[in-house]
């Protein structure tokens, strides 16, 4: 007699016990889906801003190209303006006080001088 | 069993509570019917209307950027840069949005300059786009800016800038303001020049950003190819300052001067200048090398006797009587000098430039002859250069010819020709007979190498190797000892051949010698052996003092020239390593000359090392 009694007792514990361990367990895997999801969902908005803050780096490239590319165009126009004889010329009368020779005279080597070695000039 | 269930009568609400009641319904029903209105709303947005709306947002996000293609640069034959396309910026005007157009325009007027009644018609038109300066300078896009007017913004373009200033401009010519090449080599070679501009679409977000993983396609923009002239800037430059000093010299109305590299046919130098009324000679923006005609006068000499030597009707030492004037058809002709009937031969005839001589000579061909063999020279037809607006000279059909036609062309008169003709045709006597194509351009690439070359005619013999050689034998005597002295450059070899014609008027070429207007010229090129340069000067309408290509034309082609050896670092006679080499020695200083010395165990002293001649 006690040990009927006891044994629905015990199914009782049992069943109460394992109610609680899958009550739990659902508490605890909504807890979890919900953690996933704050994670995925947060990661997702990460990757984004990421995605943005890549894309934005991504443009700014490309005007700083377009801009130096432009930058380059001026500077090669500056390199042919300094290059420009007139303006060599201009200098050289001008600031550096050069004078044209009078007359321009030809060096004229005399037959029988040897092939320089190397030289830079040699055609 | 079961008891039945008790009827609870229930207490009748009181008074507030009903009220709480019909109030909450009230707003409940309110509350379902916004929602009902909500959700219509969305259903139309998403599911009924979701298509006007798809594309609204499309086109709030989308944007169809065009990519503007770079004007391809044009360089000289060393890379130095004549035309460069630069990014500006244009100030345009959404006139909607233009708050007060005449405040606005007031304040851009006074930064940008220009016409106030012009922009404030613009700023008031009522359109969506207008400019209000194209390519302006930053630092003036920049203070407009600054003032935030409403409705004003910015837009990128491209400029073209000629680092040179307008030195160059003849040859390379001008772009309209959208960058469409109008004249000279930019329109010439537009196709290569201008590229073609490319296509992005791009999602982007309110501000401007592009949004990460929208639409995005790209079709880039073919930027133009480089092109790559013959000229050579430092030529240019010393061509125009010599030009300038001859043609002042002269007293002259203007002139040109243009040069080429004989073998093939690549121009290195074309300038022309004129005088204004204030007496002061500049460079003209047109490249009349192409485009302008000059009766040649004597310098069409050697191209006549060409035809008469390789016809076989006489070798250079053929002698005949040449009296100095001679009656043909309806007009007399005669020598530029005073002389009794002499004995000369072909070589006296070109050499003292007897215009009867060659008109005798002449008559020996007939006008079929020396209308072919000018034909053949490319006289009375555009050259190869297909320069914009390239004029094609005037040689008549020989059915045309008058009785006077062919002693006139024969000497130079009666027959029109553009300096680059005659510069070729001397360009094909430098090189023993065969005619090289002339051309401005290299080639076509990008900024480092030089990746299409055009497609050039291919040379052609126009006269026989020997007969060639005999002409320039003849055309040297006339610059060492003859009419063509000036042009004569210490250490080289030139050859050339001077011209004096008479400048066609209203109404003939005028009866006196005092009504009469002068086209002088010479031709000619150097070194004799190996020619490297051939250059063409013709002084237009010199005065009394300098009336003849000997006087005006050939001191300009002698300073011309030394300048040019020196620059292509052609080598003299004397710094040759030997006749039969183009190898040059330059001169070299004692100290190198002790070096040298010691290196070959050759005694070298200071007289050897360099003599100084003038």
């Amino acid at each position: 007699m006690t040990i009927a009694m006891d044994l629905p007792a015990s199914r009782k514990k049992l069943a109460k016990t394992v109610n609680r361990v899958e009550k739990n367990s659902f508490t605890f895997s909504i807890f979890l889906g919900v953690v996933i999801s704050f994670i995925l969902l947060f990661s997702v908005a990460g990757s984004h801003a990421f995605l943005i803050t890549v894309q934005q780096e991504v443009d700014s490239l490309q005007s700083r190209i377009t801009e130096e590319m432009g930058n380059s165009q001026e500077l090669r126009i500056e390199v042919a303006e300094l290059k420009n004889p007139e303006r060599i010329r201009a200098a050289a009368e001008g600031r550096l006080n050069m004078l044209q020779p009078p007359i321009r005279k030809q060096i004229q080597p005399v037959s029988g001088l040897p092939t320089p070695p190397d030289n830079p000039f040699r055609r | 069993m079961f008891g039945t269930r008790k009827k609870v009568k229930r207490k009748p609400l009181s008074a507030p509570l009903k009220s709480f009641f019909r109030r909450a319904l009230f707003v409940g029903m309110v509350m379902v019917l916004i929602s009902g209105g909500l959700v219509w709303r969305l259903v139309y947005f998403q599911i009924l209307d979701s298509e006007r709306y798809i594309a609204h947002g499309v086109s709030q996000r989308m944007k169809t950027e065009k990519v503007f293609a770079q004007r391809g640069s044009i360089l000289d034959r060393y890379g130095v840069d004549l035309a460069v396309s630069v990014p500006r910026r244009s100030l345009v005007a959404d006139s909607r949005l233009v708050e007060d157009p005449v405040l606005t325009a007031k304040a851009l007027i006074q930064i940008i300059g220009g016409d106030l009644e012009e922009l404030e018609e613009k700023l008031s038109s009522g359109k969506q786009f207008v400019y209000v300066a194209r390519q302006v300078e930053d630092r003036f896009v920049d203070a407009v800016l600054s003032l935030k007017l409403s409705g004003i913004y910015t837009l990128k373009e491209q400029s073209r800038v000629r680092p040179d200033g307008d030195s160059v401009l003849a040859i390379i010519g001008r772009t309209d303001i959208d960058g469409n090449g109008i004249s000279g080599l930019e329109k010439s070679h537009d196709e290569y020049l201008s590229g073609a501009n490319g296509l992005k679409i791009v999602e982007r977000g309110p501000r401007g950003s592009t949004i990460p993983g929208g639409e995005y396609s790209l079709e880039a923009a073919e930027n133009g190819e480089t092109v790559i002239s013959t000229l050579d800037r430092s030529l240019q430059f010393e061509a125009e300052k010599i030009l300038i000093s001859g043609v002042d010299k002269a007293e002259a109305k203007g002139g040109l001067l243009v040069a080429m590299r004989p073998s093939n046919g690549e121009i290195l130098a074309s300038v022309a200048v004129e005088r204004n009324a204030d007496g002061v000679t500049r460079q003209i923006s047109e490249h009349r090398s192409a485009t302008w005609t000059f009766e040649p006068g004597s310098i069409i000499k050697p191209l006549t006797f060409s035809a008469v030597l390789d016809a076989g009707v006489a070798s250079m030492n053929s002698v005949r009587k040449v009296a100095d004037e001679i009656h043909v058809h309806d007009s007399d002709f005669s020598d530029w000098f005073d002389h009794d009937e002499s004995d000369w031969s072909v070589s006296e005839i070109l050499y003292r430039s007897s215009n009867v001589g060659t008109i005798l000579w002449a008559q020996e061909i007939g006008p079929s002859l020396l209308h072919n063999k000018l034909q053949k020279f490319g006289i009375g037809r555009r050259s190869e250069l297909d320069f914009p607006g390239e004029a094609n000279g005037i040689l008549l059909p020989v059915e045309k010819w008058s009785g006077t036609s062919l002693p006139t062309i024969a000497i130079g008169q009666g027959v029109s020709v553009t300096p680059v003709q005659m510069l070729t045709a001397y360009a094909t006597l430098a090189n023993r007979g065969v005619k090289p194509a002339p051309t401005l351009v290299r080639g076509m690439g990008d900024n480092v190498d030089m990746l299409e070359n055009p497609v050039n005619a291919q040379p052609e013999r126009v006269i026989n190797s020997q007969t060639a050689e005999s002409l320039v034998e003849i055309i040297e005597t006339v610059v060492s000892s003859g009419t063509g002295r000036n042009a004569q450059v210490p250490g080289y070899r030139v050859a050339g051949k001077t011209g004096t014609a008479w400048k066609p008027q209203l109404g003939g070429y005028g009866e006196e010698r005092e009504d009469r207007r002068y086209v002088v010229s010479f031709a000619g090129f150097f070194p004799v052996e190996e020619p490297e340069i051939v250059a063409l000067v013709v002084v237009d309408e010199p005065s009394a003092s300098a009336d003849s290509g000997g006087k005006a034309a050939a001191p300009i082609f002698a300073d011309f020239a030394k300048f040019a050896a020196r620059q292509l670092r052609i080598p003299s006679e004397n710094e040759k390593i030997d006749p039969s080499s183009s190898e040059r020695v330059l001169a070299v200083t004692p100290a190198q000359a002790e070096l040298f010395s010691s290196i070959s165990s050759a005694v070298l002293s200071e007289e050897i090392a360099g003599s100084i001649v003038e």
